[in-house]
């Protein structure tokens, strides 16, 4: 079967949604769920392992794009191996968003604006994930790209969101342009755009590919936010809630992850991992850092995705591409859920996201219990399946003590950061409330918001007890990494419990020194307003410059006009003028012609 | 067969006739604009089914001088046909053009519809020249007559320069009929001609053919013009300016550089100066805040990157710059019109004082977001296809270090980015006048998107030409 047919239902389903405005969320949802049963039938018949997930599969399905004179394009798709994986993460959250986004979008106006983009952006979503070549990855990596942008700006007449929405357009932008020069460069070296006829073909040692490939690194580091591209990551929090879910758990942020996870043998043969493990831990400490200090209910889930997704990072960077994965699934349907979660309790709270001002759950048990089921899982407490990616990783990381210790710490800090988020709010419930708006609403929580985290809640417990019955996970995490992990996680919960649940007075409360310095997110946003800064005093001498030379050709025009006016001077009308001048001349002339 | 005269001859009976009569002047233009994209068109399908787009024509004309009316159709020049009818029929029909000006407006447009078409089918130099006369001299009075305030100054400082370049063009095409053998100006066999000239001759001419060319396009430090011209100019003159008359240069750069063996002394040292340029523009294009201005200097940027390609002096680049030129001749007129429409709704062009476009002028900003996609080189579009070609050829030709002209898209799209979120996408302040949108208007941009996006989807309508 074409594999573009997955396309088919989620497209249409966005396209019609813009003709009817009433409708348009249960069309869009309806082509979403299509979408989902087309893979099922794709991938029906085809087994699917995870030990060789990490494959790269070969194209089962081209299509002839374009061609001049030595470059030829096409368009090639599978939906093998690690292909199948990421599309089936897609296919199970994206009904789920769409679902949700029936409950949370309010605005009955904007809706069908809403529900075409966010098709869109799924349909990119799947796109990559079926993606064989360069070219077919950079059209859906593009369409990310954009649909996020206006996602994210999608409610542009507030005043933060066209901020946040130009930030992340300005890092994606700068990842596009890297991803295609390192596409072209790679084009030239080697003549073909398909992963798995680069992988296979045992690439040359040369500085142009090595040039290349990190090109490609730091274009997926845009994408996957890593350091010192995570900053826009945070901002986006100023779209809707469900596409923060969507964009945090399968799609988008997991695009440059599964990009490099795909070509991680080109970067073995380059000899190019300490890169991409340097630049994953500095980014999980920058992520766990600011997760610790922010207040933003939202914005602490942020954080701690760009966490996750530099422990990935440093899992590719030792080699240990299953650990990666491992942590890549599981990290799609917790983090789905507490996005999903954080969004009804904002909803309940009047749009209010400063965590020390809002009453969670307010007896809302079900709330409460998937927040408590992803806050674990988060956490990476044992038995749940967060706890398998983040041991996993740990595993891999057992040869390298310096390395370990840091995830040891970034594990313990995880879980307290992530028990901070749900204590400081429920804690706040006992105080009176000032505002009579904020926490009243959970009362009123749609069913269309609850269901899809339930749902979810089952998955993340499934996973881990799924992983467990296959008995495979021995395979990943030895007993002793078990052992410490679990400690590690649990300490952190503890931790959290005696700092922010049990004291009468918080510690390290709203207005404490410490959360001021560590909320300024290590000041990445100040260096890039001082690059920005600087950009524009650049453009500033060029404008002068340019204003000079614009003077000098003026002044070129002008002096021509000058010596015409001076030249005309001399035609008077002055008959005895004439003569001299004559005469002058006369004499001149025949001087020259004498001597 | 006729059929390149024709083109030629159907704009000149409808300029006749829109000076006889005094009315209904603007259908007239659009007849005739749309009667060239039909004949095109054919001329198109015809390439394509007959595998070749070669068609040569000869009349006799000046022929104590040996100079003939020689017309002649190649696959570069049927792809800037093809633009350049598209353009313009969409600019006569949906230019918003003041109703009391309406006559001058379509004259001059048709005079324009012209020079172009001359200037793409022209077989020698000779009606090389006499065609990019014509093509510089109608929108020197699209600005002057029908521009805004500052019209003035902007058109005198076009005229001077572009005049400058013609003098230049002159000269290098004086010295080539002077010593070619047989005073042959054919530009088929330009490069034979050549061949057999004395060297200081060639060098002498290339430089002068190159300067009057880097006029046009513009490349930086020749390019002043450009941002006052397409700023005052009427809607319509932006929209030909840049989307058809910055492309004379860039025509005339693929003749020299291919029909000039010496060209290879010199394609570095331009790439190099063509870099400067593009990221020249790309700063300057950050301190301007006149929407058109903006526009104005996208082109420099995308120019001097088709510059860059050209001087890659390979397949690739060549005809990646040939078809980056229809694509930003196509996204540049689009975002002119949505430009015009924006300043023709609100009376104000300063993206300091816009603010909410969004919410008035639904569709004139989602076109100009996807000017902007085009313009930076999304897939699916006709710049990404040009973008991979060229710097495809740019690599062959430098290396790795080829992929550095790119960034220069990143200046221009963050700060493109950075006017759609001020003024596009952001809250809307005053109450502003209702922006009422024509249904011809409606029919420019469908058109131009729907080549936009044709060309960038299948591109091979376009490719199969040149791979003839």
């Amino acid at each position: 079967m074409n594999p573009l047919i997955i396309l088919l239902p989620i497209l249409l389903g966005g396209i019609l949604s813009l003709a009817s405005q009433k409708y348009s969320r249960f069309i869009a949802l309806a082509g979403s769920v299509l979408s989902s049963i087309v893979i099922i039938f794709v991938l029906l018949g085809s087994s699917f392992s995870f030990a060789s997930a990490y494959t790269a599969a070969l194209p089962t399905y081209s299509l002839n794009w374009f061609s001049l004179s030595t470059l030829s394009v096409s368009l090639y798709l599978s939906t093998m191996s690690i292909n199948e994986l990421l599309l089936i993460l897609v296919g199970i959250i994206s009904p789920l968003i769409f679902w949700y986004s029936i409950g949370y979008m309010d605005v009955p106006s904007e809706n069908s604006r809403y529900y075409f983009e966010l098709s869109v952006f799924a349909a990119s979503m799947l796109l990559f994930a079926m993606s064989a070549d360069f070219i077919t990855m950079f059209i859906a990596w593009e369409g990310l790209g954009i649909t996020s942008y206006l996602l994210i700006g999608f409610w542009y007449n507030k005043r933060e969101p066209p901020y946040a929405a130009r930030k992340a357009i300005t890092t994606i932008i700068i990842g596009d342009i890297l991803m295609l020069s390192g596409i072209l460069i790679i084009w030239t070296s080697f003549h073909t755009f398909v992963f798995s006829t680069l992988i296979n073909s045992q690439a040359t040692q040369s500085t142009n590919f090595a040039i290349a490939l990190l090109l490609i690194l730091f274009a997926s580091f845009t994408k996957s936010a890593q350091f010192p591209f995570h900053e826009w990551l945070s901002d986006a929090m100023e779209g809707p809630t469900p596409v923060s879910a969507f964009l945090h758990s399968s799609t988008m942020v997991k695009a440059g992850v599964f990009l490099i996870a795909l070509l991680l043998p080109l970067y073995i043969s380059a000899h190019l991992l300490p890169v991409i493990l340097v630049f994953g831990i500095i980014t999980a400490i920058f992520g766990v850092i600011n997760a610790v200090s922010s207040k933003h209910i939202k914005k602490i889930l942020a954080y701690s995705t760009i966490e996750d997704l530099g422990l990935m990072f440093v899992a590719l960077g030792l080699g240990a591409i299953l650990a990666a994965l491992l942590l890549f699934i599981v990290q799609t349907f917790y983090k789905a859920l507490m996005f999903m979660n954080a969004g009804s309790i904002m909803k309940a709270n009047d749009e209010e996201t400063n965590i020390y001002k809002i009453y969670s759950f307010g007896g809302n048990k079900t709330l409460l219990a998937a927040a408590v089921i992803g806050s674990l899982s988060l956490a990476g407490v044992f038995p749940f399946s967060g706890f398998l990616g983040k041991a996993a990783i740990d595993t891999s990381a057992s040869s390298n003590i310096m390395v370990y210790l840091i995830l040891v710490a970034l594990d313990f800090l995880t879980a307290f950061y992530i028990f901070r988020w749900l204590f400081v709010p429920m804690k706040q419930q006992k105080s009176n409330p000032r505002d009579s708006r904020i926490g009243t609403n959970f009362a009123y929580a749609k069913k269309s918001m609850i269901v899809p985290q339930l749902i979810l809640s089952v998955i993340v417990i499934g996973v881990s007890l799924f992983a467990f019955y296959m008995n495979s996970i021995s395979q990943y995490i030895t007993t002793t990494d078990l052992i410490i992990e679990s400690a590690v996680s649990i300490a952190g919960v503890a931790v959290a419990l005696f700092v922010f649940y049990i004291p009468k007075r918080a510690l390290f409360s709203e207005r404490s020194a410490a959360r001021n310095f560590l909320s300024k997110g290590l000041f990445v946003n100040a260096a890039y307003y001082y690059i920005a800064r600087f950009v524009q005093l650049v453009a500033h001498a060029i404008d002068i410059f340019d204003y000079e030379l614009n003077r000098f050709f003026y002044s070129g025009a002008r002096g021509t006009t000058d010596l015409g006016n001076a030249i005309r001077k001399t035609e008077s009308g002055s008959v005895n003028l004439y003569l001299t001048a004559f005469a002058v001349g006369l004499i001149f002339i025949i001087l020259i012609l004498v001597l | 067969m006729t059929i390149l005269l024709s083109l030629i001859a159907v704009p000149i009976l409808f300029l006749a006739l829109m000076l006889l009569t005094k009315r209904r002047s603007g259908s007239l233009a659009t007849i005739s604009t749309f009667i060239s994209l039909v004949i095109v068109v054919y001329l198109l399908i015809f390439s394509i089914i007959n595998k070749s787009a070669s068609i040569n024509e000869s009349y006799s004309y000046i022929s104590s001088l040996g100079i003939g009316f020689d017309l002649s159709l190649n696959s570069i020049s049927l792809v800037l046909l093809l633009m350049s009818s598209i353009i313009l029929f969409v600019t006569a029909l949906s230019g918003n053009i003041k109703k009391e000006m309406e006559r001058t407006a379509s004259i001059l447009l048709v005079l324009f519809q012209i020079g172009a078409t001359g200037l793409f089918l022209s077989g020698n130099l000779f009606l090389f020249f006499i065609f990019w006369d014509i093509g510089v001299i109608a929108p020197f009075f699209m600005i002057n007559i029908l521009g805004s305030a500052n019209r003035r100054n902007a058109s005198y400082k076009f005229i001077i320069y572009e005049i400058f370049a013609s003098a230049l063009l002159l000269f290098g095409i004086i010295l080539i009929y002077i010593f070619a053998p047989g005073h042959s100006l054919s530009i088929a066999g330009l490069s034979s001609s050549l061949s057999q000239m004395p060297m200081y001759v060639q060098q002498l001419t290339f430089i002068l053919l190159f300067l009057a060319f880097m006029i046009n396009m513009p490349i930086f430090p020749l390019h002043s013009w450009l941002p006052d011209a397409h700023t005052e100019a009427s809607t319509q003159g932006s929209m030909v300016l840049s989307g058809i008359l910055t492309k004379f240069g860039g025509f005339g750069m693929l003749i020299i550089f291919t029909s000039f063996t010496i060209a290879h002394n010199y394609s570095f040292y331009i790439a190099v100066l063509s870099v400067v340029s593009a990221f020249y523009a790309a700063l300057l294009i950050m301190r301007q805040h006149d929407i058109k201005r903006i526009v104005a200097y996208t082109t420099i940027i995308e120019m001097s990157i088709i510059m860059f390609a050209i001087t890659a002096m390979n397949t690739l680049g060549l005809y990646g710059a040939l078809f980056a030129m229809l694509a930003h001749g196509l996204v540049v007129a689009l975002m002119f019109l949505a430009a015009g429409s924006i300043e023709h709704a609100f009376s104000e062009r300063s993206i300091d004082v816009l603010k909410g476009i969004a919410a008035d002028a639904k569709l004139t900003s989602y076109v100009f977001l996807v000017g902007i996609l085009a313009i930076t080189g999304v897939p699916l579009t006709t710049g990404f296809i040009a973008d991979v070609a060229m710097f495809l050829g740019a690599i062959g030709a430098y290396g790795a270090y080829a992929v550095i002209p790119l960034f220069s898209l990143v200046l221009l799209g963050g700060f493109m980015y950075y006017v759609v979120n001020k003024s596009i996408f952001s809250t809307k302040e005053r109450t502003q006048s209702s922006a009422f949108i024509g249904s011809s208007q409606k029919i420019g941009y469908a058109i131009l998107l729907a080549s936009i996006f044709i060309f960038g989807i299948i591109p091979s309508i376009i490719l199969n030409i040149i791979n003839i």
